[in-house]
């Protein structure tokens, strides 16, 4: 009975105190912390503790039994799969959230349901007076009268400033976004991922000196979620190895769509401005950011990422010893005649939005020392973590693979052998440009809706974004406002102007149009028809007495300039202003004075249905709305935003419930339940008291073995 | 690693009950919210996304009633100017207390056959006086504008420029030029083609015409919208069953040009020719000045009468048109006011709220939100802690 010690007794007594003792620490531990935001509940995990291995002159007579237990971990309950859904709603709950916030200032600015006096709304209402006064001009009693023409003006001028004022609210929206975008969100996740470092390096610390840490993985945790309310994430745990074969457990973060890592360890990825970016004249994307490279809390960045993916190679004596492969020409030809052996490496994989993208590949050729001696790769990134230039590889049978050559400096030697180490480029080098519909999260809100233009999306727009042309962002607002104020104004103006060829006296042709001079311009006569300059040009008799017209909106109150009118520049023309221009109440010479042909023409412009353009290259767009000018404002603007609002909120209370049943059942796994712990508390304090209980017993029997049976 | 032992069951815990309580207490209290403005603002929704469809029907409804609202003040002036023009018209047709009317206007044997012949003398001032009158209300006015001043409201319509009564500046008595047509300018060449700047050239000529002007006047419209759904056609043509063609021109009244006869086609020149010839009777024996029995005065003044005659019916028609007119008006004002009640209902059905229903919704919401504070001190339940010793 080797195993039986005198005291061993007392040893296993020890140890179950210790062991209820730890537990009921634990269960403690749990009950302090039910209130504590993202705190996981523990568990003490307890073992068996036996010693000794398998004699091999064991005697048949021996039992072996345990020695006790010991705590083997204390770990936390918590369900990764949990986890991952509760962060998938997270992102879509912050991104409906963060999207809804602009559409709820947007409708403070557009939305104008309820608003006004007797709820006619405000921009709506000015329409609608500008007609009725129009409507009292062109009425039998109204033309003519200056008094009407001022009344009209005077409404028109009330309608410019609205639509100025809501311009420039559009715009400071935008701006002030746009700043807090660059100047609050883009810190507030840099700071997310600085603080998940820092506590990632004190957890691998804790685990390096065998601790646990589990209270700063809950830490972690919370910023984890914090973090994919912002970005979408991947979130992997995998094991780094520290030396002399100790594993720790290393977290990784990386962002799906690109596959870029946002966490590897103990080093770090921020996001930045990206100032490199294509200019969007250029076909780049508005506010585009990338991902800087990993560094860790020194500062170093992190090297070497290629070195993982190396996926093969082609030796130099691939066709044997007596035909080595020297050229990039050999190499070619060898891959292209056994392309099915090495066909499966260069795979393609799933990028973004499920599209498949071509993996990158390089095909390093390193000098052969020994036969299939593979050189160290690593030299071939140097000191900056910079795109290759190598030249591309066309291999039949592999069509469209990027495969790019990288050959030391110099090129390939003559004479030289080579093999050729087959490198997938992945993951993607730093920094990482994030194309513009990847993300999700409430950073892509904040992006699509600073950014996005609906109908006013351009063809290039769509290479980047597939569905750039139904996001609606305050560029599209501010878009369809500036169409609405330029058209309205185009419209206008140019029924209150009768053009110079009907206006003048100009030179025409036998057939009776007018004849065009070498700039292309009309040729002005007098009456007696001699050419005269355009300054000296003669008004028609039958215009002569009453003709004021000319244009009643400009892009400046101090100007009549009608060039790029917009919502914010429009404003009644100077001339109208002040009395040289007048409303033209008919277009025909020697009108009678309360003629109204054209006032009645103008009515009619004014509740008619009109083309709105986007000036869009995509086919089939334009005119992307036909309406009146108020169906514009009303019905189409408002009506979009409305919609917009409406979808979302319907997802954001959707998102939320999801999210909130699943941090229902997240608690339910690793949330701290009283029932639970008092049960546990019982359970211990009973094996505390057995384990005491046993001491006493093991030593009343040792009392009586020692001093009882001593001579 | 993360342990991943999973509980099997599912567990209650209490921080998730106080989520999921907190959760629904907000929702409840958004619910009591949003009946709280309902009832305070009497409306179904206050922005485009409560009700997109909604909102969007009643702007349409909104600008309708604007619209319509507009047609009725366009629809009341309208009938303020007619009522002018058909006092005028009155005052012309059956007279004043100091001046007779046409429809009193003697007949040709009435005139020659007065027992009293030296009263041809006064009934020729008479008739002068009554010329004069009948111009003078031709000029009436509605605020500024002239009514019978077709689309020249401004200015008055009918002047004297010496004999002449002239209508916008031209005379009533304009001849008319030849009519012709374009078969009636076929080019010299034998090709059976006609001369179309020939033919062009005689219509700017006979526009420019004083006859020309004058039926032209006599053809301009001021249209109006009075609810007849006013619209241009794809070319920028006014459509002219869209619109109610508002004007009133003097000379459609009168009467314009000359007859087969080479006689003014305008009453107030026949009654004008007339007067003078009775005016220049004898005042004693009412003999006429020219008493040719072919060419005299008799015979003038006998075919004069006929076609005075004939002309007071054609006023009186027109007096009796404008009453129609009116009329007309009065009951499009009544539709267009039924228009707008109608809109008015519509657009309250869709945007109003209906108090028993806001109401009973409101009380319920409130009820809901009371229940769920109560629940709140009893959603911590005790646990098994609170039973050990």
């Amino acid at each position: 009975m080797s195993s039986v010690t005198t005291f061993g007794a007392f040893n296993m007594a020890r140890l179950g105190i210790y062991v209820s003792s730890r537990a009921i620490d634990v269960t403690g531990n749990n009950i302090a912390n039910i209130n504590t935001v993202g705190y996981t509940r523990q568990k003490a995990n307890a073992s068996s503790l036996y010693l000794g291995g398998s004699d091999r002159y064991v005697s048949m007579m021996d039992q072996r039994i345990g020695q006790g237990a010991i705590i083997s971990k204390v770990s936390q309950l918590r369900d990764p799969y949990l986890d991952i859904r509760y962060r998938n709603e997270t992102t879509n709950v912050q991104s409906a959230d963060t999207k809804l916030g602009y559409l709820d200032r947007l409708s403070a600015i557009l939305d104008e349901v309820a608003m006004g006096s007797d709820d006619e709304g405000v921009l709506e209402a000015r329409f609608s007076d500008l007609i009725s006064q129009m409507n009292k001009l062109a009425g039998t009693d109204g033309a003519g009268k200056d008094l009407n023409d001022t009344l009209v003006r005077q409404s028109a001028e009330a309608l410019c400033k609205l639509f100025n004022e809501k311009a420039k609210a559009l715009e400071e929206l935008r701006a002030e976004k746009e700043k807090d975008f660059y100047e609050k969100t883009i810190p507030a996740v840099n700071s997310l991922l600085t603080q998940i470092q820092d506590l990632t390096a004190s957890i691998r610390k804790s685990q390096i000196h065998g601790g646990d840490a589990l209270e700063l993985k809950d830490r972690r945790n919370m910023l984890i979620d914090e973090l994919s309310g912002y970005v979408k994430i991947e979130v992997t745990y995998d094991e780094e190895d520290v030396g002399d074969g100790l594993m720790v457990e290393r977290l990784n973060i990386r962002q799906p769509e690109t596959g870029a890592y946002l966490i590897k360890g103990v080093y770090a990825s921020k996001f930045e401005k990206d100032d490199l970016a294509k200019p969007v004249e250029e076909g780049g994307y508005p506010m585009p950011i990338r991902l800087a490279p990993l560094v860790n809390l020194k500062g170093e960045v992190l090297r070497n990422e290629a070195n993982e993916c190396v996926v093969g190679s082609i030796p130099a004596d691939a066709h044997g010893s007596a035909d080595l492969i020297e050229t990039l020409g050999d190499m070619k030809n060898f891959l292209e005649a056994n392309l099915d052996s090495y066909k499966g490496l260069f795979q393609n994989q799933t990028y973004l939005n499920g599209e498949l993208r071509n993996q990158k590949y390089i095909l390093q050729a390193v000098p052969v020392k020994n036969h299939g001696e593979i050189a160290n790769g690593t030299e071939m990134y140097g000191d900056n973590m910079v795109e290759f230039t190598g030249a591309n590889l066309e291999i039949e049978g592999l069509e469209g693979v990027d495969i790019q050559v990288v050959t030391p400096d110099g090129g390939l030697a003559p004479g030289q052998c080579y093999d050729w180490v087959i490198y997938r480029y992945s993951p993607p080098m730093y920094p990482v440009q994030i194309p513009d519909d990847a993300l999700s999260g409430s950073l892509q809100a904040d992006r699509e809706m600073l950014t996005e233009e609906g109908e006013y999306a351009m063809e290039s727009n769509l290479e980047y974004d597939g569905q750039a042309g139904t996001k609606h962002g305050i560029p599209f607002y501010q878009k369809a406002l500036d169409t609405l104020a330029s058209t309205f104004a185009q419209i206008m103006n140019e029924a209150n102007v009768i053009p110079d060829k009907d206006l003048y006296y100009v030179k025409k042709g036998a057939d009776g149009e007018p004849l065009t001079g070498p700039d292309g311009g009309l040729i002005y006569t007098d009456a007696e028809g001699n050419v005269v300059d355009e300054k000296d040009r003669v008004m028609l008799e039958g215009y002569r007495d009453w003709y004021k017209g000319g244009a009643l909106f400009s892009n400046d109150s101090n100007g009549d300039d009608t060039s790029n009118i917009s919502a914010a520049n429009i404003s009644v023309a100077q001339s109208w202003k002040y009395g040289q221009t007048k409303i033209v109440h008919k277009k025909d010479p020697n009108p009678g004075s309360t003629d109204n042909d054209n006032l009645k023409h103008m009515l009619i412009l004014l509740e008619e249905k009109h083309e709105f353009r986007s000036g869009t290259d995509r086919d089939g767009i334009d005119p992307y709305f036909k309406g009146t000018f108020q169906e514009m404002l009303s019905n189409h603007i408002a009506g979009i935003l409305g919609s917009d609002t409406h979808t979302t909120e319907l997802m954001l209370q959707n998102y939320m419930q999801l999210q909130d049943d699943l941090y229902v059942k997240r608690e339910s796994v690793s949330g701290v339940d009283l029932n639970d712990e008092a049960a546990n508390m019982m359970q211990f304090q009973k094996s505390y008291s057995a384990a005491c209980r046993l001491m006493t017993t093991v030593d009343q029997m040792l009392d009586k073995l020692i001093n009882g049976t001593a001579v | 690693m993360l342990d991943q032992s999973v509980s099997s069951y599912f567990r209650i815990t209490t921080n998730g009950t106080m989520r999921t309580y907190r959760s629904n207490l907000l929702g409840s209290r958004n619910k009591l919210n949003s009946a709280m403005i309902k009832m305070q603002t009497h409306r179904q929704f206050t922005s485009y996304a409560e009700n997109p469809l909604g909102a969007s029907k009643a702007w349409q409804l909104r600008r309708s009633i604007w619209r319509t609202q507009d047609q009725i003040g366009n629809v009341q002036m309208l009938k303020n100017f007619n009522q002018t023009a058909w006092i005028a018209l009155d005052a012309i047709c059956d007279g004043t207390d100091d001046q007779p009317g046409l429809n009193g206007f003697p007949d040709i044997e009435e005139a020659l056959n007065d027992p009293n012949a030296g009263g041809r003398k006064a009934l020729g001032k008479s008739i002068l006086s009554q010329v004069e009158a009948l111009v003078s209300n031709m000029n009436t006015k509605y605020g500024d504008n002239y009514v019978f001043a077709g689309t020249d409201g401004l200015n008055a319509p009918f002047t004297w420029q010496g004999d002449k009564l002239c209508f916008r500046g031209i005379d009533v008595n304009s001849k008319q030029m030849e009519v012709k047509t374009l078969e009636d300018f076929p080019k010299n060449d034998g090709s059976g083609e006609y001369d179309q700047d020939a033919y062009k050239a005689y219509l700017e000529e006979y526009a420019n015409s004083d006859y020309g002007k004058l039926e032209k006047y006599s053809k301009e419209k001021i249209y109006v919208d009075i609810g007849m759904g006013m619209q241009e056609d794809e070319n920028g043509e006014f459509i002219t069953s869209t619109g109610y063609d508002s004007s009133l021109c003097g000379i459609n009244y009168l009467g314009f040009g000359l007859d087969e006869d080479g006689d003014s086609n305008n009453i107030v020149m026949l009654m004008k020719e007339a007067g003078e010839i009775l005016s220049r009777c004898d005042a004693d024996s009412g003999a006429f000045e020219n008493t040719d029995p072919v060419n005299g005065d008799r015979k003038r003044l006998e075919v004069l009468f006929d076609k005075i005659h004939a002309k007071i019916g054609d006023v009186s028609e027109k007096h009796v048109e404008l009453t129609a007119d009116t009329a007309f008006l009065e009951k499009t004002e009544i539709q267009l006011k039924k228009r707008s009640d109608l809109l008015n209902e519509q657009r309250e059905g869709i945007e109003g709220i209906d108090p028993a229903d806001a109401i009973s919704e409101m009380l319920w919401a409130n009820y809901c939100y009371q229940a769920s504070l109560k629940i709140g001190n009893q959603v911590l339940s005790q646990s098994l802690l609170d039973y050990m010793n």
